[in-house]
């Protein structure tokens, strides 16, 4: 018997029917009453129930994935690890891994400490007032631009390597500094952007910025490109973990959509899980290539 | 040879012999396989769920949800109807749905412009993507038509509902459900991931 008959074989229109119900729910998932129906049916034909087609949706996504799989962050590593050898061992399931995790002190150490690169930003205090000015005109509150995508990518890495790698191997990456965004909510914040065009990707690095209340507000870094303000794109969604040695907070930057030559980026506070459109009326740091 | 008879079979198996130990050794109760288990996987279950949700908070939390029931379901898992990789990712795969149902959403959650074959080089380097079941998973995709593949691609990968996939297409939408419904059971066949008898499913009913 194919895979196909033991599937349907001899159990009719209902069998059919759940077999369908079990493609649904190995890919885009059942709503309340397809569940119904789905139990019901399991309970009329149990046989057909046997995992399979969630496993072939599984090794199909896992086969279509290869080569694009990334990293997890070693905050979040740690943490699982921790709650995973304390439940194998037998000492039980945290409680706490089900809440929002915490920051560890492992991730705060990702930030690393970060080698400036004076020949690259050197004098940028200076560039940055005057960039800053240009920009506060440019970027004034009530923009009606849209943040490209509902998951804005956001990653708090272990970054200092891969912010010195970017540096060194793009040749289009370039070091733009940040300054007070007009009467900011935070003033004295101060940093840098690292960005690549041909990469797509570059790294946020800030120093002063507030440990910030996830369950509150998080930080929401916006690129403007050639497009304009009115199509300011999310480049990153975080929580401020300063690296306890440096206290810089680093952050990888990667818009879900293309840039077409960014030009700016701005750092504003938001409500958490970010926005679509900022009102921007919640300003830290700004800077503009000059 | 052994791994040409691998391939050769209808089973998703493994290549390094020691990774259809990993689930059992967590099973068993050895704390030391949870690490080994993270840097066989936590990367692709990372992955999955930075897909599946819309920011990094819920990606992480849905992470940790999907290594505890990893971690509680290791005694279920059974080498001779899969490899590792397929049972992890079934449990993620089905969370992170359930999850996005959950919240009202589509189980949509990257922009179809953010494919894997566009991907950067930004990768894990996990063990899996070394071993023969990708391999045969690849190759079994590849043999579908060219209008399924497209299908289970949105399906599986970008978690477009059946109407939305016959939007972006132009399919009519019995035609897209019939290509899924087909195409899912072709790879199951091909794959050899159906068991005789029993419940087989890794993380339990739904």
């Amino acid at each position: 018997m194919s895979a196909s008959n033991h599937a349907s074989g001899a159990s009719g229109a209902g069998g059919d029917r759940l077999l369908d119900l079990l493609c649904d729910r190995a890919t885009c998932g059942l709503s309340e009453a397809e569940r119904a129906e789905f139990e019901a049916l399991c309970a009329e034909f149990p046989e057909l129930n046997d995992g399979s087609i969630e496993r072939a949706a599984a090794a199909a996504d896992v086969a279509i994935s290869r080569g694009g799989v990334e990293r997890m962050p070693d905050h979040l590593r740690t943490k699982i690890l921790l709650d995973g050898q304390r439940i194998v061992s037998g000492q039980g399931a945290s409680g706490a891994s089900r809440r929002a995790p915490e920051r560890t002190p492992t991730a705060a150490r990702a930030s690393g400490a970060r080698r400036s690169d004076p020949m690259r930003i050197g004098g940028w205090l200076a560039a940055a007032a005057a960039i800053v000015v240009a920009a506060i005109g440019w970027m004034r509150p009530g923009g009606t631009g849209v943040a490209p995508d509902t998951t804005p990518p956001v990653a708090i890495r272990p970054a200092s390597e891969v912010r010195a790698q970017l540096l060194a191997s793009a040749p289009d990456a370039v070091v733009i500094p940040l300054a007070d965004w007009d009467n900011p909510e935070q003033a004295g914040v101060t940093g840098d952007v690292v960005w690549s065009e041909s990469e797509q990707a570059g790294y946020l690095r800030l120093a002063g910025l507030k440990r910030n209340d996830p369950a509150v507000e998080q930080y929401q870094l916006w690129i403007v490109d050639s497009r304009g303000m009115g199509q300011r794109i999310s480049g990153a969604l975080f929580d401020a973990t300063p690296d306890p040695v440096t206290g810089e907070v680093v952050v990888r930057i990667e818009p879900r959509i293309a840039t077409q030559g960014a030009a700016a980026f701005a750092l504003t506070i938001e409500k958490p899980g970010g926005v679509w459109v900022s009102d921007m009326t919640r300003r830290v740091v700004i800077g503009a290539k000059g | 040879m052994p791994r040409t008879m691998r391939l050769d079979s209808q089973r998703l198996t493994t290549t390094a012999p020691q990774q259809g130990t990993l689930l059992e050794r967590v099973a068993r109760g050895d704390a030391g396989a949870v690490r080994d288990v993270l840097d066989s996987y936590g990367g692709l279950v990372y992955s999955l769920a930075r897909r599946f949700t819309r920011n990094e908070q819920e990606a992480e939390d849905a992470a940790q949800e999907i290594f505890l029931d990893v971690w509680r379901s290791a005694p279920r898992y059974d080498a001779s109807l899969g490899a590792e990789v397929t049972f992890i990712a079934t449990i993620a795969r089905r969370r992170l749905i359930d999850r996005a149902r959950k919240s009202g959403r589509d189980a949509a959650r990257t922009t179809l412009a953010v494919d894997p074959e566009e991907a950067s080089a930004r990768l894990a380097n996990e063990r899996f993507e070394r071993s023969d079941e990708l391999e045969k998973a690849q190759s079994a995709l590849a043999t579908l038509s060219v209008d399924q593949q497209k299908v289970l691609r949105l399906s599986i990968y970008h978690g477009l509902s059946h109407e939305r996939i016959s939007e972006a297409t132009g399919l009519p939408l019995g035609t897209v459900k019939t290509h899924a419904r087909r195409g899912l059971i072709r790879l199951r066949e091909l794959l050899g991931v159906s068991k005789v008898n029993g419940d087989n499913s890794a993380g339990g009913a739904a």
